[in-house]
């Protein structure tokens, strides 16, 4: 038998092997010369109830080199009845295999997240090739015409808005960036409100920008955040890597901002009985004084600290109580509450009620580091 | 014990992290998975203790041999028979459920068929060499594979996608009453000892099963299936997750790397967990067709001086496996899985009570 295998076991296998390799040529490969990259969808509300979406696809033009000076791009439009229907009738557009593997951008128009967002996006889920770790967003005025602004310091090899999202170009802290997953996980849980950035995009197209947030309440999108609370909510709850808050101090004869590069946030909720739920929220922030109209002098840094603690305190007061007004609840206070609380039937109704009269009790430190480099 | 006997447990450990295992477990996240979970990692610490108890009394010597010597023939054949049934089984269901994989994920535009038949290519190779061999076989793909996957399981822990908040959620449901399809499904990570009943042959020296070694085994079950449970549920929240199809995948593919022009992980993920369960699939399936080998085996089959009988094994392999491939779906998969293994704890407990006998009857 050992015999056996040795003398005929090579030959079998090239044998074997030749001929699986007949068999395969062509099967599931295309060359790249025969795809093409999709490297946004966007996602508009149709034109009539019988065609309710409307597809962009956002495709790169492979260019030779450095030597173009724009990066390329085309775009497919189509209204269709399901995202399916529209993507396969694109596919007709145009002459090469559309990969959506590349498709790190989803955008969501402004008239279409006032729908169930769970059917909208259901497809991206669905689908293998998507990745999960595409950015979703909220266009405004429209999906489509976010997609297809060109913003005029964009070069080619580098997409502006994969540059905007991933914080390895800039890192505002006014930019949030919702993973596809985390959107998904946020809007079927309860006790937690997923919020998306909004891009914004101007008449000529020509710069993207990016401030605002929504959040939604449900699977719609309903209370918009002003570029202020956009910022508190990215530094609370710890989301970007590079935090660059500034906080601005108007008080007495002292005008001066901070910038604050490091946010440590924790907080639990408290429910005493017969009394108001709390929630404890301690956040320290460490940062320099950037900007001020007056001089500054290092041993009065303490007072400082505490003008400064101050104002960061009622921004996050602020925010907290506006979202707590708009019924939403994008930091996930809810969640947290069934994460500390033993589950029972009744939890989820129970917090509902809890939540509208929740008091918040925010202690911010701030220490102020350096008065940067003159007094 | 020898190295080859946790490289055995590992393999088994490992692959099931991407088998149905997760799935059955995230259909009873409300009903009790948590301390089903608790059990079924005391039952199978004292599983493998029992196990390695046995067979280190009989250095060399594989349970076919030991079982024909004590019992008659008309229980040694049948018995032996049904075991390798269930090896086969086994090995069948991690084959089809990783196909069903690569056809979602890795290779859409290729037939189920040809996925499978490459698959059997390679594992037929793998499943007719000798046990020594197999054995090395498995160390070092694992050699390969281990530090990569322990990388993306660190990745998977120090990812800021990975929400504790929903981890704290899942275990707020701790004290539920245990449920038996998330106790077989969990206990399932720890069945890999049982393979002793054929790789024992190799193990000649005398073994000696160490308390620490045993700690060791069950510190090492109780993070995989803290990972294969709670890390899903850290990545895609906690209510729903029982929808997914492949919480694995869809976790995998949650997470960003930023290591040079690597960002998705997903397959990278894949590929390693394809070389854990082929692993898996070989060690099965050597042991059910070396199983089998001592029970029908066919004298006259021959051509030449060579005995043709295990290429008829393997024969019959590929056309289950081709059959079961092409008909089954995604749904029934689950569904059968989910049948085979809730059979496995009691055929278990009934194999443990064979080895009770034979020791018995080795004392006296």
């Amino acid at each position: 038998m050992k015999a056996f295998f040795w003398k005929g076991k090579w030959s079998f296998l090239t044998l074997v092997l030749m001929i699986v390799v007949l068999f395969s040529t062509g099967c599931g490969f295309k060359d790249i010369d025969k795809r093409i990259f999709v490297i946004a969808v966007g996602i508009d509300k149709g034109t009539n109830d019988k065609k309710p979406y409307k597809v962009t696809l956002k495709l790169a033009i492979p260019s030779g080199g450095k030597t173009s000076p724009k990066p390329e791009y085309t775009y497919l439009t189509k209204e269709s009845e399901t995202v399916t229907e529209a993507i396969s009738i694109l596919k007709s557009h145009i002459d090469k295999d559309l990969e959506f593997g590349h498709a790190k951008v989803i955008v969501f128009g402004e008239n279409i997240i006032d729908q169930d967002m769970r059917k909208v996006m259901d497809f991206f889920i669905r689908r293998r090739d998507f990745q999960q770790i595409s950015w979703v967003a909220v266009g405004k005025p429209f999906a489509e015409d976010v997609l297809r602004a060109k913003p005029s310091a964009e070069m080619s090899g580098a997409n502006a808005l994969f540059n905007i999202f991933s914080g390895i170009g800039t890192d505002s802290s006014y930019i949030v960036s919702t993973y596809l997953f985390d959107f998904r996980r946020q809007m079927i849980e309860r006790g937690i409100d997923p919020v998306l950035p909004i891009l914004e995009t101007n008449e000529k197209e020509k710069s993207i920008i990016l401030d605002k947030a929504i959040v939604f309440n449900g699977n719609k999108g309903e209370v918009k955040l002003s570029p202020n609370q956009t910022e508190e909510y990215n530094v609370l709850s710890n989301k970007i890597e590079n935090i660059n808050l500034d906080v601005k101090v108007d008080k007495d004869d002292l005008a001066f901002t901070v910038f604050v590069d490091k946010v440590k946030v924790d907080y639990k909720i408290l429910t005493p009985p017969k009394q108001k739920p709390i929630l404890k929220m301690n956040v320290k922030m460490n940062g320099i004084v950037e900007e001020s109209k007056t001089l500054l002098s290092p041993n009065q840094i303490d007072k400082y600290n505490k003008l400064a603690s101050d104002e960061a305190k009622k921004r996050i007061n602020n925010f907290l109580t506006y979202s707590q007004k708009g019924g939403v609840d994008p930091m996930g206070f809810g969640l947290r509450y069934e994460a500390t609380h033993l589950h029972d039937r009744d939890i989820a109704t129970e917090w509902k009620q809890l939540y509208p009269d929740l008091k918040f009790d925010v202690s911010v430190k701030v220490s102020i580091k350096s008065v940067g480099s003159i007094e | 014990m020898n190295r080859y006997f946790y490289y055995i447990i590992i393999v088994t450990m490992i692959s099931s992290v991407v088998s149905i295992v997760p799935s059955l477990l995230f259909e009873t996240t409300e009903k009790g998975a948590i301390i089903s979970m608790l059990i079924s990692l005391l039952v199978g610490v004292t599983f493998i203790y029992l196990i390695t108890k046995f067979f280190n009394k009989f250095p060399g010597k594989g349970f076919p041999h030991l079982l024909k010597q004590h019992t008659p023939r008309w229980i040694s054949s049948p018995l032996l028979f049904i075991i390798s049934l269930i090896w086969f089984t086994l090995g069948l269901q991690t084959l089809i459920g990783y196909s069903f994989l690569l056809k979602r994920f890795l290779t859409p535009n290729i037939g189920i068929s040809w996925i499978v038949i490459t698959l059997l290519l390679f594992i037929s190779f793998g499943v007719l060499m000798e046990s020594k061999r197999v054995l090395y076989l498995v160390e070092i793909i694992l050699f390969i594979n281990l530090p990569i996957i322990i990388f993306i399981i660190g990745k998977v822990y120090t990812s800021k996608g990975l929400e504790w908040d929903y981890v704290r959620k899942s275990f707020m449901y701790f004290y539920h009453s245990p449920n038996y399809l998330a106790f077989s499904a969990s206990l399932f990570i720890f069945l890999g000892a049982a393979n002793l009943v054929l790789f024992n042959r190799e193990f000649k020296k005398r073994q000696r099963m160490t308390t620490l070694q045993l700690v060791f085994l069950s510190l090492l079950g109780a993070a995989i299936l803290f990972t294969t449970y709670f890390i899903p549920i850290g990545y895609n929240g906690f209510q729903n997750i029982g929808n997914i199809t492949f919480p694995w995948l869809l976790t995998a593919d949650s997470m960003k790397v930023g290591l040079a022009f690597l960002e998705r992980v997903m397959y990278v993920f894949l590929l390693l967990y394809l070389a854990v369960a082929f692993l898996n699939i070989i060690i099965t399936w050597h042991v059910s067709v070396e199983i089998l080998k001592s029970t029908v085996w066919f004298k006259q089959f021959k051509w030449r001086q060579y005995n043709l009988t295990p290429y008829l094994y393997i024969l019959v392999f590929w056309i289950i496996s081709l059959m079961t491939a092409n008909y089954i779906t995604e749904y029934q998969f689950g569904h059968y899985s989910g049948y085979l293994i809730n059979f496995l704890p009691p055929f278990f407990l009934l194999f443990l009570i064979v080895c009770w006998y034979i020791g018995r009857r080795e004392k006296a």
